[in-house]
């Protein structure tokens, strides 16, 4: 493990807010009020007990091996051959995932600020910017992903911005809905949580271990506060009918108001736009390359960009095949279903063989 | 200048024993042997004299002394060494110099100079004269003697130009290492105070002097830097300059990672942090390592002012270097890619200003950027208050100009004015250097790609400040890496009594600089 | 280190070379301040209509865009174009306009009564697609066509569109009269909800506001006047400001004179076997301004004034809500919503019939209350 990929407790907080909070908070709202209409903030905050678990569960995992890395881990429990292919299969999904989000990034970017210019150029400039960032370490990417929570935070504010229009009948009933519109609504909810996964790989670069669980639940505690004040405004201004004409609602309820000088608040937005899509695409990108070089046996000072670029190319490539807005919407639905499977089901799978084979967790 | 080595690779001692050409070789003992030997030297240089003289009455022992006309101190000379030498002749016996510590004996009774020693290398003998020493070599003793009576003319002690301090001590350092030493030395009077000189640069021989305090600084960091001094294989030191380049963490990178300054009390401040100095001589610029994004922010009146009034400036001078780098990329933003993000009214009336203008927008901006730097850079080359009154004229008068000749729009000109004052109000030389070139890369890619360019400009020149490290410590803290408590004195400037700890982006021993009432304590003595 | 620099330089140049995609510098834009839709029907011999459907209506993008060249007397161009659709008028368009049309800068629509009368989703449809589009558009209904409107020339504003901007953003502070935004306008996509928008009339050379339109989800139904229009507002709860006349024949005192009073209201729900009940509490705050009575005012007489203004407007309402359940048969008053809030799954297919709102029992009371009598007293 190089010294350029330690990182501490507290920069995981802002890790896995960056892993999670990215571009799926601005269709969020109309997701989740498709299934669970006036309960979608209902939907959204059980949501987050999903990645809630992922984290016990891994953080169990990486307790009972804490020297070993994620590569390290799949090795010893699937043995060489299978932990390698589960380690591959890790990747895929990541670029997967990756590729969704690249994808409906540059659709938003190309509606809303470039409309003339192709995507493949635009894919190309986000791909771009990521390489640079995953290039420099883990170390790096945690300091730009902290760096980047500060000067985005005040956007949480200005969101709160439009409920001088806010209609609080619209959340009214509670719980009508029922049940089974929430729980449908947390499933459709899946791919704006998803990202907490990366812990496993990040996990072996923290240096205390004692402390992930509490820089855990802060990271989603965050990102389910971001979430559901986007969600809450979003219904108490719109309605959850009025939402789903709506693609991206969080970006349309900026345009709602008007402030007294500057008059459009999205410039804020857009200033630090490409901090804001870019987050979760550094952050998965990174874990897996720095998985796939290990499992690889390539040499980490030399050709480690080798591995990032490689990973890049097949975003690239992935990002540009849905061939229009609808179907990458549908890709990303599938995306966040396969992070289930990722995130809850592989370290689940993990943690038993652990116990089955009996690795203890060090007392203490 | 050539590179660094890398490391790993040989690295060159110190002193210059191996300098090609001067053979490290005992000296002989016979006077004679010795003339020989230095003949070369003394035929090359005129301004080298060799001034014989008899130790005894009857001239039998016979001496010489060697150093550079006005190199050393006349007076001394004459006063201190040659004076009592001669006019002690009278008093040695021929049989007093059959001892072996007839050195001793020699320079104990006779010299009335301070600083001393002795040495039987050649090498050693001739770098020292070279090094504007006097050296004394005597018939039948091996050893030669070698004084350090220093001269010359130096500058007097005024304020440095580029710090000046509204309220605050007027010392600057001056260009004479010793003297500067002594300013800080003066100010600064733990005995924990340590100061290291070396020599660095094979031809120039520079001497350079580290200062840090013992119980406070981290001694890994002392010995990075002792390390990279060692390694630095060039020809010339020619100002501080060259050090700073040669030991650099990223040469490359557009923004100034070591922090350097011409005032002794920022020095002393700097080293009550746990900061390690670098004194060159012939600079009168101290060199400070580790170095922060931070401090090229602070200035040192920033710590006479009221709490209130010095956070506030130090608030606008962020504001200030983001105005800086990112005013025009942003009109380019605006006015090409989605103008619908300004007021209606204010987007008519520029509308209608650049109507007039047959060039782009992103043309005229280069054009107005590249004038304004032209400014600039001539009125530094000319001297004094015509520099001044010019730069003033040309900006006025341009501008004006331009407007009435329709080759640019009022906005633009007011645009590049506010860019260009804020871009000279931060406080740090290297710091503004480095926004006047950042400013057009951002134009440039705003300028194909409207706000998701100009926020994908900002992300990689983010990315890059925190990928910045100066001798291993983030640069970008207190931002990168967190460390909130150290954000007392960067965004804004705590009252001095609440900064009770050093700052926790450096490492140092010893955190605790202040007692919790706010008095002065003792540094654990 | 130095061949990575080279490929960036390479990289930046070549896409600077083949095109900064979508600069287009403003100077060359002509952008909208102010847009109204009509509807005609095609057939008349007009030899530059487009060919439509037959049945089907064209419409006329009029719009107002302010002149950039240097040297005019005109500060504003307003042109009107047809097509068979809104897109289809803004491509037209581009026969006479030398510079290219962006809708972001839109501060007001104004839809003709005819268009309005038709239903207008599928031509707002546009402008809701329009990522630059702001929801904080003004929309408003014109009297007659809303073309009229945009090519009345003014006097004492740079142009209409500023005009009429500055008259609807201080318009909820000086009467009772609501200024709808667009985004309000595309809520009446969820159910029970129903926008109004302000009526603009050109009279001889002037534009004036002549009341409120009352739609049906996106269909104008009915005009109001100026004085429902004032109903409408304080039943809807929007918060305004405005003076309020008030005038009483006591037995000795004849109390006449006006109020400066903000509005506010309260609705209470329930559901019974009589039905779907609601009490509406319009509470008025305000000052007094104007009284005709010489007398300083006591106590009790400031309360005789409140309570006539109570019954005054109480009377009113109640007019409007009867006007409201037979004639309209539309809850322009924001109602329903509180119905869906106790039950909303069971309501959300019938709140919009109009039997729901014809059935519906719905009381007002007012409360007045003045805080002060200004200056004198």
């Amino acid at each position: 493990m190089n010294n350029t990929d330690t990182i501490t407790s507290k920069q995981l907080i802002f890790i896995i807010i960056g892993a999670q909070i990215g571009i799926g908070i601005f269709s969020l709202p109309r997701l989740v009020s498709a299934e669970a209409h006036q309960d979608a903030w209902l939907a959204v905050l059980l949501g987050a007990l999903v990645p809630l678990l992922i984290l016990i569960i891994i953080e169990r995992l990486g307790r009972r091996m804490p020297e070993s890395s994620f590569v390290g881990m799949n090795h010893l429990l699937f043995g060489r051959w299978l932990g390698s292919a589960m380690v591959f299969l890790f990747v895929v999904y990541a670029v997967f995932f990756q590729s969704t989000v690249v994808r409906l990034f540059t659709e938003i970017t190309i509606a809303f600020l470039l409309p003339r210019t192709p995507a493949p150029v635009v894919t190309l400039m986000v791909v771009l910017g990521a390489v640079y960032i995953i290039n420099k370490g883990a170390r790096v990417v945690a300091r730009v992903n902290e760096v980047l929570f500060w000067i985005i935070l005040p956007l949480l504010f200005i969101v709160m911005a439009p409920l001088v229009n806010a209609d609080y009948t619209e959340i009214l009933p509670v719980g009508e809905a029922g049940v089974k519109a929430v729980a449908q609504g947390v499933l459709s909810s899946t791919n704006a949580y998803a990202g907490m996964e990366v812990l496993l790989v990040f996990y072996f670069l923290v240096k205390s271990k004692g402390e992930i669980i509490k820089a855990g639940i802060l990271g989603l505690g965050w990102t389910t506060l971001a979430y559901l004040i986007v969600t809450l405004v979003c219904l108490l201004v719109w309605g959850s009918e009025t939402i789903q004409v709506i693609n991206w609602p969080m970006l349309t309820l900026l345009k709602t108001i008007k402030f007294p000088v500057l008059e459009r608040p999205e410039l804020f937005l857009l200033a630090v736009w490409m901090g804001v899509g870019i987050r979760p695409t550094m952050n998965m990108g990174f874990a897996a390359a720095y998985s796939l070089s290990e499992v690889l046996h390539v040499e980490r000072d030399k050709y480690f960009h080798r591995v990032v670029i490689f990973i890049a190319v097949l975003i690239y490539i992935l990002a540009l095949l849905p061939p229009n807005l609808i179907v990458a919407f549908k890709w990303a639905q599938y995306a966040g279903y396969t992070s289930l499977l990722a995130g809850l089901l592989y370290p689940l799978l993990m943690l038993v063989i652990a116990v089955i084979r009996g690795k203890e967790a060090p007392s203490g | 200048m050539r590179k660094i080595p890398r490391r790993g690779e040989e690295t060159q001692p110190q002193g210059g024993h191996d300098t090609k050409g001067i053979p490290d070789i005992p000296l002989p003992q016979g006077y004679d042997d010795k003339m020989a030997l230095l003949r070369p030297y003394v035929e090359k240089s005129h301004d080298l004299i060799a001034r014989p003289f008899y130790l005894d009455s009857e001239m039998k022992l016979q001496a010489c002394a060697f150093y550079f006309n006005a190199v050393v101190d006349d007076k001394k000379l004459n006063e201190h060494v040659f004076k009592p030498l001669m006019m002690h002749s009278g008093g040695w016996e021929s049989g007093d110099f059959n001892n072996t510590d007839r050195v001793d004996l020699i320079v104990r009774t006779s010299i009335s100079v301070g600083q001393l020693r002795k040495t039987d290398s050649f090498a050693v003998m001739v770098h020292s004269i070279f090094d504007g020493m006097l050296v004394l070599v005597f018939e039948s003793i091996q050893e030669a003697v070698i004084i350090d009576i220093h001269g010359g003319q130096v500058r007097s002690i005024e304020e440095p130009p580029s710090e000046k301090a509204i309220r605050g001590p007027r010392e600057g350092f001056i260009e004479n290492l010793d003297i500067n030493i002594s300013m800080v030395r003066r100010h600064l009077r733990t005995p924990r105070l340590v100061i290291k000189k070396t020599i660095v640069g094979k031809r120039t021989r520079t001497p350079v002097a580290v200062l840090y305090i013992d119980d406070i600084v981290d001694h890994g960091l002392v010995e990075q830097i002792n390390d990279r001094l060692n390694r630095i294989d060039i020809d010339g030191v020619f100002s501080a300059g060259s050090i700073i380049q040669m030991i650099e963490d990223k040469p490359y990178s557009p923004f100034p990672q070591i922090w350097t300054s011409e005032r002794p009390d920022k020095t002393i401040a700097e080293l009550l942090e746990g900061r390690i100095a670098i004194m060159v001589d012939g600079t009168p610029t101290a060199i400070f390592l580790p170095s922060l994004f931070i401090e090229f922010f602070q200035a040192s009146e920033d710590y006479l002012e009221r709490a209130f009034v010095g956070s506030f400036i130090r608030f606008m001078r962020y504001f200030a270097f983001f105005i800086a780098i990112s005013l025009p990329a942003l009109y380019i933003a605006l006015i090409s890619f989605t103008p619908e993000l300004l007021p209606a009214n204010l987007a008519v009336s520029l509308a209608q200003a650049r109507k007039e203008v047959p060039f782009p927008a992103l043309i005229e901006t280069l054009i107005q950027e590249f004038i304004i730097q032209m400014v600039i850079e001539s009125g530094l080359r000319l001297p004094g208050s015509v520099g001044q009154t010019a730069g003033v004229v040309a900006g006025i008068i341009l501008g004006q100009a331009a407007i009435s000749a329709k080759l640019a729009s009022p906005a633009i000109i007011i645009i590049i004015a506010i860019t260009t004052v804020c871009t000279f109000a931060l406080p740090s030389g290297p710091l503004v250097q480095a926004t006047r070139i950042l400013r057009l890369p951002l134009i440039l890619l705003t300028a194909i790609f409207g706000l998701f360019g100009f926020s994908l400009g900002w992300l990689l020149m983010l990315t890059h400040l925190c990928s910045l490290e100066s001798l291993g410590v983030p640069y970008f803290a207190p931002f990168a890496p967190g460390r909130y408590a150290d954000l007392k004195d960067s965004l804004f400037r705590i009252w001095l009594f609440k900064m009770n700890q050093r700052p926790l982006s450096i490492p140092t021993q010893q955190k605790q600089r202040q007692g919790r009432t706010g008095t002065e304590g003792g540094e654990g003595e | 280190m130095a061949k990575k620099g080279f490929l960036i330089i390479i990289i930046f140049l070549l896409l600077h070379l083949c095109g900064c995609w979508d600069s287009q510098d403003l100077e060359e834009l002509s952008f909208p301040l102010a847009a109204a839709y009509d509807v005609h029907s095609p057939g008349s011999a007009d030899p530059s209509d487009p060919p439509a459907q037959p049945g089907n209506k064209l419409v006329d993008l009029t719009t107002l865009v302010p002149n950039l060249a240097p040297k005019t007397k005109l500060p504003v161009n307003v042109e009107t174009h047809s097509g068979v659709t809104i897109a289809d008028a803004r491509q037209r368009r581009g026969l006479t306009d030398a510079d290219t049309y962006v809708t972001g800068m839109n501060q007001i629509i104004i839809i003709g009564e005819e268009l309005a009368r038709c239903g207008l989703n599928p031509y707002m449809d546009s402008l809701l697609r329009d990522p630059t589009i702001p929801d904080s558009m003004y929309f408003s209904v014109a009297a007659g066509r809303g073309e009229d409107i945009l090519k009345t020339p003014i006097k004492n504003y740079s142009n209409m569109g500023n005009f009429l901007v500055a008259l609807f953003k201080g318009i909820q502070q000086r009467t009772f009269i609501p200024a709808t935004q667009l985004g309000e306008f595309y809520r009446y996509q969820s159910t029970g909800k129903n926008p109004v928008a302000p009526i603009l009339e050109r009279k001889g050379e002037r534009v004036i506001i002549s009341g409120v339109a009352v739609f049906k989800k996106d269909r104008m139904v009915k005009k109001l006047t100026v004085e429902e229009g004032h109903d409408l507002v304080l039943l809807r709860g929007l918060k305004g400001r405005s003076y309020l006349p008030f005038s009483k024949k006591a037995s000795e005192t004849y109390h006449r004179g006006a109020v400066l009073v903000r509005n506010s209201r309260k609705v209470q729900y329930n559901q019974n076997q009589q039905g779907h009940n609601f009490i509406i509490t319009v509470k008025l705050e305000g000052s007094l301004e104007e009284h005709s009575h010489q007398a300083p005012i006591t106590e009790e007489h400031l309360q005789e004034i409140e309570k006539t203004i109570e019954q005054q407007v109480k009377t009113q309402c109640e007019t409007f809500i009867n006007m409201m359940q037979e004639e309209i048969k539309v809850d322009c008053i924001d109602i329903s919503k509180y119905a869906l809030a106790k039950t909303r799954r069971a309501l959300e297919k019938e709140i919009d019939n109009p039997e729901f709102i014809q059935n519906a029992n719905i009381q007002v009371k007012v409360k007045v209350h003045l805080e002060n009598t200004g200056e004198s007293r």
